[in-house]
């Protein structure tokens, strides 16, 4: 029998080792590409000790997310920086940046409102430390929601959120999303969400109403992003027929881990999104 | 002869497949979050598809448990898999599958066109050897700085970032500078990037001296045509070697029997032999 040649071996053992231990990782659940569900570090030191701390929020981490580790409504983020998605919770941070970047402030001084104020606008509400970058910039929406509904502060703290105003902007087109693709509607239909959607309260889907609507579910989506659809935890946990694990849990990655069918859970989990 | 002219199209269809896979795949990228996605590929960033992405975060992921912001999993699994496969058989991974090794090469044979035998062998051997060692400072202070910062620092300077996210917006000005460099470059040297500043090929480069398949020319049957090292792009001596151990080889395997190499079984890839194997 003739030997194989060690140069066809290269071309076809390189690309099988690649992709068979991708595949591999895939059903390890090691195979993570994105940080939008990821957990944030915790502060270690201080009163807060064992709080996520506000400073890992990531540009990919979705504004469900944010509200699944920090009590935030997604809702709330979404009107705070001038969105009116139809579901706020698939929005990503980092659409902030996209949305304002680099503007003059209110005060005149050039402003960066991205990620670093979407970290702001959630330690000022949640009442956690962060200390945000000198440039800083915060919709003047999100700070009078801060001074409204926020975790309270002491002057030097809210003199400083008030320099940092720059006026607010209007999505009204495609917004970077974490999750699938949906579009972001226009500001005029925003619902304003109630007082009782203040940190740690309520829920985004009850301050985004109809949240469903252009909701897509795909194998990423995750138990946070059904949430922000409008799901309730209990109609959710009526479709496992078990517990519902940590928002960011994929739904597809958990039917896996435990032996239920993902088509026919989906399909449970949509007819109660009226889809 | 033909089965050798065939054998051209094994790698380069190996690249292409690569290539494509990860321009798609930036492109998706770019796309899902604009509202629209191409079905069936994955949305993943340039950073989770790359395994240089794991070895700047082992220090900050050993230390706290936790990987450098814009890294996930994906790298590090990468990472493993792109070492095995170097445990293996050398840096396969830059030879075979990394898009902008195969980018340069590409653009190599516009300049071997130009400036035919002359293309490659306008830098001095010692100096290239020399200017060589560059791409460990480089890997030094790429995993040093990100360690300290905690910030993927390496990007604003990394070509293959700038070549992939062209249309993003988000590159910075020393990242196309680098690009436009390598570009201009890759028209005398072939893969300049990979000989003289990619921090993964320097990494991958000293798994020459530890894998288990390892390049070899036999002596008794070398006719000392050189041919292979004229097909070598990094520019690696393999008529002086018994084995191959410089940490330049790519593993491309463009110098062995069945490409560059007129003897048949004088330079192959082979396990080590027992015992007088000269290195």
């Amino acid at each position: 029998m003739k030997k194989p040649s060690p140069y066809i071996a290269l071309a076809v053992l390189t690309p099988a080792i690649l992709f068979g231990g991708i595949a591999g990782a895939k059903a390890l659940g090691w195979w993570r590409t994105s940080g939008a569900g990821a957990e944030p570090a915790r502060l270690d030191q201080g009163g807060f000790a064992g709080s996520y701390d506000p400073a890992d929020i990531r540009g990919s981490s979705s504004f469900a997310s944010i509200e699944g580790f920090f009590g935030v409504p997604a809702a709330l983020l979404a009107q705070a920086f001038g969105f009116d998605a139809e579901a706020p919770g698939l929005i990503a941070a980092k659409a902030v940046e996209e949305l304002y970047g680099e503007v003059r402030g209110i005060g005149g001084e050039e402003r960066d409102v991205g990620t670093d104020a979407v970290k702001l606008f959630v330690a000022r509400m949640s009442g956690l430390p962060f200390e945000p970058e000198g440039n800083t910039g915060m919709p003047e929406e999100g700070i009078e929601l801060i001074l409204t509904l926020g975790a309270g502060m002491d002057q030097a703290t809210r003199d400083d959120l008030i320099s940092r105003a720059v006026a607010t902007r209007r999505a009204d087109g495609p917004v970077s999303q974490a999750g699938p693709a949906t579009q972001a509607a226009p500001a005029s239909q925003a619902a304003a969400p109630s007082a009782g959607s203040a940190a740690g309260q309520g829920s985004a889907a009850a301050a985004a109403a109809p949240a469903s609507a252009g909701f897509s579910f795909t194998g990423r989506t995750s138990f946070g992003e059904l949430i922000a659809a409008g799901l309730s935890k209990s109609q959710i946990e009526g479709a496992l027929g078990r517990a519902m694990p940590p928002s960011a849990t994929s739904v597809k990655d958990f039917c896996e881990s435990n032996g239920l069918t993902f088509s026919q859970v989906k399909t449970a989990l949509l007819g109660l999104l009226g889809q | 002869m033909a089965q050798k002219k065939r054998s051209v199209w094994i790698r380069r269809t190996v690249q292409i497949v690569f290539f494509i896979l990860i321009a798609l795949g930036a492109v998706n990228h770019t796309l899902v979050e604009r509202g629209i996605e191409i079905p069936l590929l994955g949305s993943a960033s340039l950073h989770a598809l790359c395994p240089f992405g794991g070895v700047v975060t082992i220090w900050r992921f050993v230390t706290t448990g936790r990987l450098v912001r814009q890294i996930h999993e994906s790298s590090m699994v990468l990472l493993g898999l792109t070492l095995a496969l170097a445990l293996l058989f050398g840096p396969v991974f830059c030879g075979w599958v990394c898009p902008f090794g195969s980018f340069q090469e590409w653009l190599g044979r516009l300049g071997a066109k130009l400036f035919k035998r002359r293309y490659n062998n306008f830098i001095p051997k010692k100096i290239d050897k020399w200017l060589g060692l560059l791409r460990y400072a480089v890997l030094a202070w790429a995993v040093y700085m990100t360690s300290v910062t905690g910030v993927l620092v390496f990007k604003d300077y990394d070509p293959y970032y700038a070549l992939f996210s062209l249309w993003t917006g988000e590159v910075a000005l020393s990242g196309y500078l680098a690009l436009a460099l390598v570009v201009v470059l890759g028209l005398f040297v072939e893969r300049p990037f990979c000989k003289y500043a990619c921090p993964m090929g320097a990494l991958l480069g000293l798994s020459n001296v530890l894998r288990v398949f390892g390049i070899k020319r036999a002596a008794a049957t070398c006719i000392n045509c050189k041919a292979c090292d004229r097909a070598c792009p990094m520019n690696v001596e393999v008529s002086a070697a018994g084995r191959v151990v410089d940490p330049r080889c790519i593993s491309c395997g463009e110098c062995l029997s069945e490409r560059a190499c007129p003897v048949p079984a004088t330079v192959e890839l082979k396990l080590p032999s027992a015992q007088g194997e000269k290195r």
